[in-house]
């Protein structure tokens, strides 16, 4: 028996390699796992790898319908060493070419096909095999270090999936595509920013929209912003951190974009970016005038703004009415929160305020503006109510009464309390005033006095002779003493009413009640009592300038010496001649006094004021027809005033200075009989003495205020009335302000309209870049289409 | 010949000589080493039949997934297809080269799978005495020992294609392990044929012809 041979080993071997072969090949067989796909294009079975970073795991084996044909089912065979770990983490999407304005990726996929790529962590996981794929990569690159972040936006974004995130010009992130919240109130983007620029990011981090072209017309002149063409055409976000103190930031930290650089960085110094929580509001369906962004108030301080408003049914509503549902961005933080851990804490807070009566309202944010604010008011008194859970999306604050009348309100409100200071009150006080020294000067006991004096005047020739005999008696020298002295202090008080200026203050009291009279004429026509009772006020001071008792003064003062010539007839008595010129002089100083009041030119004036005064309130008036309303109802105020002021003369009429002319009058008398006695002799004396109390009760007349009192009613009347008329020359000047404003706005706007040369060239460079994008699209279509153009040149 | 119309020949250790298998020189029998070149000398390779089943198997173990694993990778353009033995004769009838897939065909499958067979033939058969005229054997097994090495004319193609067909992107072309399979299979089917003693032929020729 021949000995084995050795070359038996090389089967053996060879037996054995392969069974080694197929063991090993068992043992790493794989495992087979299901892929949901939309649809499976550029899949082949066999051919389209799984690939982890940019490693090939896996083949695709079969590729399937789901049992209602909705979606294709492409198994894969992986790798048995990566199978463990494809857990919930993992996500698959496939890799096509991609023609973005950023440029071109997975061209590499147009000659070697697509392929399907996956990422997952690196931690072994509950291994799964049934996954459904995403429509693309995830924004989280694979094992890429960086910070996960939402962006926030209101409305408008023009943000595309892939859009960068730029950080002073340099991409350090992307943008995924935009999403609605389930509300549809906000629009959010998940995005990403890498290592190490997330460092940047904090709490007082602000992004802005950074797309495209932007034209800012401003006083340093028209701004023209162009950022890079990728962010003209996907969009981009912008974002900086102005001010330290920002705490460090968690992923998934929400993020507002500002439409523009200048309002994020603005915003920096208003708030650091607190975390707010969502609120809403019912208002009635006819408040116009709240907007996206209107800011939310409590306590005066900004805590929020108005992230959208839609119209709302309660579905609790049997008529079905349409309300305003406002939803606010509240920061709880700014309410007095100390602290927010979560959006319950929030709720609860703010539930909290609700119920012990904070309520919502709107409010108007200017006086001429139509625009409106939410207040949040704490309303001791109000119906409890709580906060409404469930019934929209967000809890419901209730609300209260708004106090939305904007620019008529508030102009009634001024012209209401304008209309409650007491000039109304002091106008009818001094034209009572005003009547009663008409009623005075018109009385016949006034009137009296002036004529009596043309008697003495009339008769001083005899006078002066049957005088002379009484004035050389020292008894009438003394007489004529006192009558000096008494005529000194008529002297003084003519002087001191000249002084006070009372015609001015008349003047200015009836420019006063002109000013009052225009603009009741400017609301109303029916007030002729006010205007009646001017007219009679001036008539009256006319009278009394141009009287017949002034003229009479001289008869009645000639009557008295003419009796007094008869009386006395003593020789003492002509020395009370050489006296008579200077009675006389100070008779004709109180007309001349009288005459030259001036009251002629300061009425003019006066008219003129009113007339200026009514002038400006016409033109305020205008434009504005809604203070015709007040002004009707200062006209209804002014009619009462009016009735007041009647009472009030009536009342004058029985004052005690009515009855001070009267005894003096009756004075007069009594010492007119007096002299006319035939106890001549004893006259002098009592005379003396008789003009001695006229003396000290025409000192306390002067001395006791009352023309003090009078003079001072009568200016703060006229400055009551000068106010009036300045607040009513300041409307105007607003008004034309205001239009002045609108015109030059207008003008500026007028320069960047479509004629101009800027926005020609911004169209023309907009247009530009719209063929660029076409040309793009279509090119990145084609290829998609038919990736082997790019080869054969189709 | 002789009359009986058997064949009988003399062998040469029925003439007390022995062959040498290198340099051919006969040598006495009982010579340990030829006299001319040194070789060692033996009447009989006693393990022949061993080593040609060992080498039988081996290379058929081979063939095996030489026809399965593909034998050529080509990459066109990022695209890559493997063919196997089978499937690259397939396409090239299909692309109507009949006479290049017949040749491969020729090559590849049929002068293997022959080998195969005639060694196993030839080695059954001499195990016992048979009636086979031992002069087709011996051309048999000639053929067999000539034909082996066209056989790696398939692993030619492969490797000049691999060395030749190399640009990158545009078309690549790789050996698959097919390839060496093959190689392996027509090396291990050579050494199997080179293996079997064609001495062994007239051997049991003889013992029927002493019957």
């Amino acid at each position: 028996m021949p000995a084995i041979s050795a070359v038996w080993l090389v089967p053996i071997i060879a037996i054995f390699i392969a069974l080694a072969i197929a063991w090993q090949s068992w043992q790493n067989r794989g495992v087979v796992i299901q892929i949901q796909f939309p649809d499976a294009s550029g899949v082949t079975v066999g051919e389209t790898t799984l690939r982890y970073r940019e490693v090939i795991v896996g083949v695709v084996e079969d590729v399937g319908f789901s049992s209602d044909l909705a979606s294709v089912n492409v198994y894969i065979r992986v790798n048995s060493d990566i199978a463990p770990f494809l857990d919930e983490t993992a996500s698959f999407w496939i890799v096509q070419p991609e023609v973005t304005a950023r440029g071109v990726e997975g061209l590499s996929t147009i000659l070697s096909g697509t392929y399907i790529e996956g990422t997952w962590d690196n931690r072994i996981g509950d291994p799964q095999t049934e996954f459904v794929a995403n429509d693309r990569a995830p924004i989280v690159p694979p094992n890429v270090e960086g910070t996960a972040i939402v962006l926030r936006s209101g409305d408008d974004v023009r943000l595309d999936a892939g859009a960068p995130i730029l950080y002073r010009g340099i991409e350090v992130g992307e943008v995924s595509a935009p999403r609605l919240s389930p509300d549809g109130s906000e629009i959010r983007l998940d995005a990403f920013v890498r290592a190490p620029y997330d460092r940047q990011l904090s709490t007082a981090t602000r992004f802005w929209d950074s797309s495209g072209v932007r034209v800012s017309v401003g006083g340093s002149g028209v701004q023209l912003n162009i950022g890079s063409v990728a962010t003209l055409l996907e969009g981009g976000v912008s974002f900086d951190t102005l001010i330290s103190g920002g705490t460090e930031i968690e992923t998934g930290t929400v993020f507002d974009i500002f439409p523009e650089r200048e309002a994020a960085l603005a915003s920096t110094f208003e708030a650091p970016a607190l975390r707010s929580v969502r609120f809403s509001a019912l208002f009635p369906s006819a408040s116009s005038g709240l907007s996206e962004g209107a800011p939310v108030r409590y306590q005066g301080v900004r805590v929020g703004t108005v992230a959208s408003i839609t119209g709302f049914i309660r579905p609790d509503d049997p008529q079905r009415q349409v309300e305003l549902l406002a939803v606010v961005a509240l920061q709880p933080t700014r309410m007095g929160l100390t602290e927010m851990r979560s959006d319950l804490e929030g709720v609860d807070f703010v539930g909290d305020l609700v119920d012990t009566g904070l309520r919502a309202r709107l409010v108007s944010t200017s006086i001429l503006g139509g625009d409106l604010a939410i207040e949040l008011v704490n309303v001791p008194d109000a119906p409890p109510d709580s906060l409404q859970i469930g019934i929209s999306d967000t809890p419901i604050i209730p609300t209260v009464e708004p106090d939305t009348e904007g620019l008529a309100a508030t102009a009634e409100g001024v012209l209401a309390r304008i209309g409650e200071l007491p000039v109304d009150e002091m106008i009818v006080a001094a034209t009572d005033l005003l009547n009663n020294l008409n009623r005075i000067a018109g009385s016949d006991e006034t009137r009296a006095l002036p004529g009596a004096a043309l008697d003495a005047i009339e008769q001083g020739e005899g006078l002066a002779r049957d005088a002379r005999a009484i004035v050389s008696s020292n008894e009438t020298a003394a007489v004529l003493n006192g009558v000096r002295e008494a005529v000194a202090d008529l002297q003084a008080i003519t002087a001191r009413l000249a002084e006070q200026d009372v015609a001015d203050a008349l003047s200015s009291t009836l420019a006063a009640a002109e000013a009052a009279a225009a603009n009741i004429a400017a609301g109303t026509e029916d007030l002729p009592a006010l205007s009646e009772s001017a007219r009679s006020a001036l008539d009256s001071a006319n009278r009394l300038i141009v009287s017949d008792g002034v003229q009479a003064l001289p008869d009645e003062a000639s009557a008295l010496l003419a009796e007094a010539r008869a009386v006395i007839a003593a020789p003492e008595i002509r020395a009370l001649i050489e006296d008579l010129p200077v009675i006389s002089e100070d008779l004709r100083t109180i007309t001349s006094e009288l005459r030259s009041a001036q009251a002629a030119s300061a009425l003019t004036s006066a008219l003129d004021a009113a007339e200026r005064a009514a002038t400006s309130f016409a033109d305020s008036t205008t434009d504005l027809p809604e203070l015709t309303a007040s002004a009707r109802r200062v006209t209804e105020q002014a009619e009462v005033l009016a009735e007041r002021l009647t009472q009030l003369t009536e009342k004058a009429n029985a004052l005690a200075l009515d009855e001070l002319v009267n005894s003096t009058t009756d004075l007069m008398t009594t010492a007119d009989a007096f002299l006319s006695s035939d106890d001549a002799g004893d006259v002098p004396v009592v005379l003396s003495e008789t003009l001695q109390e006229l003396r000290r009760t025409i000192e306390t007349i002067r001395t006791g205020g009352t023309l003090d009192n009078l003079n001072a009613t009568l200016n703060s009347a006229s400055g009551a009335a000068d106010s009036i008329r300045i607040a009513a020359e300041d409307l105007p000047a607003l008004v034309n302000r205001l239009q002045g404003l609108t015109t030059s706005a207008t003008g500026v706007l007028s320069t960047y309209d479509s004629d101009s040369r800027v926005a020609q060239e911004l169209f023309a460079t907009l247009r530009a870049a719209t063929r660029a994008a076409e040309d793009v699209s279509s090119l990145s279509r084609t290829i998609e289409r038919n990736p082997n153009s790019l080869l054969l040149g189709r | 010949m002789d009359g009986s119309g058997r064949f009988h020949a003399l062998t040469a250790r029925d003439a007390g000589l022995v062959g040498c298998r290198t340099c051919t020189r006969v040598n006495e029998a009982g010579a340990e080493r030829c006299v001319r070149c040194g070789e060692r000398l033996a009447s009989r390779d006693p393990t022949s039949m061993q080593k040609v089943w060992a080498w039988w198997i081996a290379g058929l173990l081979f063939y095996i997934p030489a026809n399965i694993w593909p034998m050529l990778i080509t990459s066109t353009v990022g695209r890559a297809e493997e063919a196997t033995i089978i499937g690259g004769v397939i396409d090239l009838a299909n692309l109507g080269a009949y006479g290049v897939a017949f040749i491969v065909f020729f090559a590849s499958v049929i002068i293997p799978v022959g080998k195969f067979i005639a060694i196993a033939w030839l080695a059954l058969i001499v195990r016992k005495p048979h009636g086979h005229k031992p002069g087709p054997l011996l051309h048999l097994f000639e053929f067999v020992e000539f034909i082996g090495r066209w056989s790696m004319i398939d692993v030619f193609v492969v490797a000049i294609l691999a060395a030749l067909v190399q640009f990158d992107l545009l078309a690549t072309i790789n050996p698959g392990i097919a390839a060496v399979c093959f190689a392996l299979s027509v090396i291990f089917t050579m050494l199997s044929a080179m293996s079997f003693d064609s001495r062994a032929i007239w051997d049991r020729i003889e013992t029927i012809a002493d019957d």
